[in-house]
């Protein structure tokens, strides 16, 4: 998300387009630099994991020390007043954010499990040994997961940019912190259990924040996040492991 | 079809394949037979590209394929059922066997591949939806059999087929090899099971250490007294 500096002059379209489109390569780029030496060495899952955290923050601070920290202005996207249902009140931009987050979701779920190449990921996820040898180029399959994963991310960062209307460069740490817990609370690796997981921990939040003030609010996805690990670390949609016979 | 020349292969600094010359004509079977850690499993692997050799080449149909990235190996019209069978858990059967027509465009020919395996395995047809994880061993090796058939290979390698699986089974796996075969596939056989690998075999190879020590015709490999006293459980 941190690319949507670039090009704010093109006007806020390219801009947009151009930072997904880099975003994505950006993805690549880490993947090729960072993660793709671990899996040759088999490196445990956990260490991808951390150099993820590692790679995030050194992106942090390459921004902040060549952008600064300051928070910047964003142009608000999609922001046509509020719509008034009955006695609700809701911000034009919030069902906008809702409907492309709702549609990116379907893209994704149809991709990975209607298309070829989503065969193929799936394929290599659960034994990239044999998917090498039914003839997928793993390596290349892996770069354009991560190309997803990127462009996902940019679209993200976009909509909550385009939302608070300002932009800086650690803009993502919460939201990527809280992204995990709804992720884990959906199911790790289950498309719809991430977008439930998301909505149960937005609307927890708001919850919280009515209930107990807007203080508490930070701390309820980390609750949810440990209540979730305590209770069913698989998460609500998530898989049990399959053990071969 | 299939030539191998002095093949050298390392794993760190185990030499695990001390000078390998073997070959494999059309239509035939072919088995490799030798015990645990002679290098069976080393050579299979070094034919599908998933470890690299140091010396020597491997030829198929006259063009050297030593050393190719093995999802570019399925392209040449070599495929495998790997040792321990390597399916896909979390995918259905139907996925699974589509997965091994994976470098396949014409959708003809696609479904040409499910309707030969459909026939070869009937059991399969019946369980189109059900996910692989939860196939028996035996079915999980027909659906590894059935996945390397579907790019409708020239050379099949069977890594281990019979392996952990209950004897009934094993030999409707064998009568199945003889079935494929005769259909014109031509298939390069690893086993432990010698006495079964050697009946379904035109010729067969002797692994020992890393070096081929016997070759020739199936059935006098067979007959072999040093053969029959280690391999064959007799004399």
């Amino acid at each position: 998300m941190a690319l949507l500096f670039v090009g704010m002059n093109f006007g806020i379209i390219p801009a947009v387009a151009l930072s997904l489109l880099l975003t994505g390569l950006l993805g690549i780029a880490i993947d090729k630099t960072a993660l793709e030496p671990l899996r040759k060495k088999h490196s445990i899952p956990i260490a991808s994991l951390i150099t993820t955290i590692g790679i995030s923050n050194i992106i942090q601070n390459l921004l902040t020390a060549f952008m600064g920290s300051e928070k910047k202005p964003f142009p608000g996207l999609f922001d046509y007043g509020t719509v008034n249902l009955g006695s609700v009140q809701i911000n034009s931009s919030q069902i906008f954010m809702f409907l492309v987050s709702l549609l990116l979701m379907i893209v994704l779920v149809i991709i990975v499990n209607k298309t070829k190449i989503g065969l193929a990921m799936r394929a290599s996820q659960q034994n990239a040994k044999a998917a090498n040898l039914m003839g997928i180029n793993v390596n290349f399959i892996v770069s354009f997961t991560f190309f997803l994963g990127g462009v996902s991310a940019a679209i993200a960062g976009v909509l909550i940019s385009g939302y608070y209307q300002i932009v800086y460069p650690t803009m993502g740490y919460m939201a990527g912190l809280k992204a995990f817990a709804a992720a884990v609370l959906g199911g790790i690796g289950s498309l719809p259990g991430s977008l439930i997981g998301g909505l149960i921990v937005g609307i927890s939040e708001s919850i919280t924040a009515t209930v107990f003030g807007s203080s508490y609010r930070d701390c309820t996805a980390f609750i949810i996040l440990i209540l979730v690990l305590i209770i069913r670390p698989n998460g609500l949609f998530g898989k049990k492991g399959i053990t071969k016979v | 079809m299939l030539k191998i020349n002095d093949l050298h292969t390392y794993y760190g600094n185990v030499h695990a394949l001390k000078g390998i010359t073997m070959d494999v004509k059309e239509k035939e079977v072919v088995s490799l037979i030798g015990s645990n850690g002679a290098g069976k499993s080393t050579l299979i692997n070094s034919i599908c590209g998933i470890v690299r050799s140091q010396q020597g080449s491997i030829s198929f149909k006259n063009k050297v394929i030593t050393n190719m990235p093995p999802y570019n190996i399925s392209k040449e019209g070599i495929s495998v059922s790997p040792e321990g069978r390597e399916v896909f858990p979390g995918l259905s059967v139907e996925e699974n066997l589509r997965l091994g027509a994976y470098n396949i465009k014409d959708k003809t020919k696609i479904q040409e591949g499910f309707e030969r395996v459909y026939e070869l395995f009937p059991r399969l047809k019946e369980r189109i939806k059900q996910v692989a994880g939860t196939l028996s061993g035996g079915e999980q090796q027909m659906l590894a059999i059935g996945r390397a058939l579907m790019s409708n290979p020239e050379l099949l390698l069977l890594d281990e087929p019979s392996l952990g699986l209950a004897p009934n089974i094993v030999l409707q796996i064998f009568d199945l090899i003889e079935i494929i075969n005769n259909q014109g596939t031509t298939i390069l056989l690893i086993e432990q099971n010698a006495n079964m690998a050697l009946s379904v075999s035109h010729r067969a190879y002797v692994l020992e250490n890393g070096k081929v020590s016997m070759s020739g015709i199936a059935k006098d490999i067979a007959d072999d007294p040093r053969v029959k006293k280690a391999y064959l459980g007799q004399g």
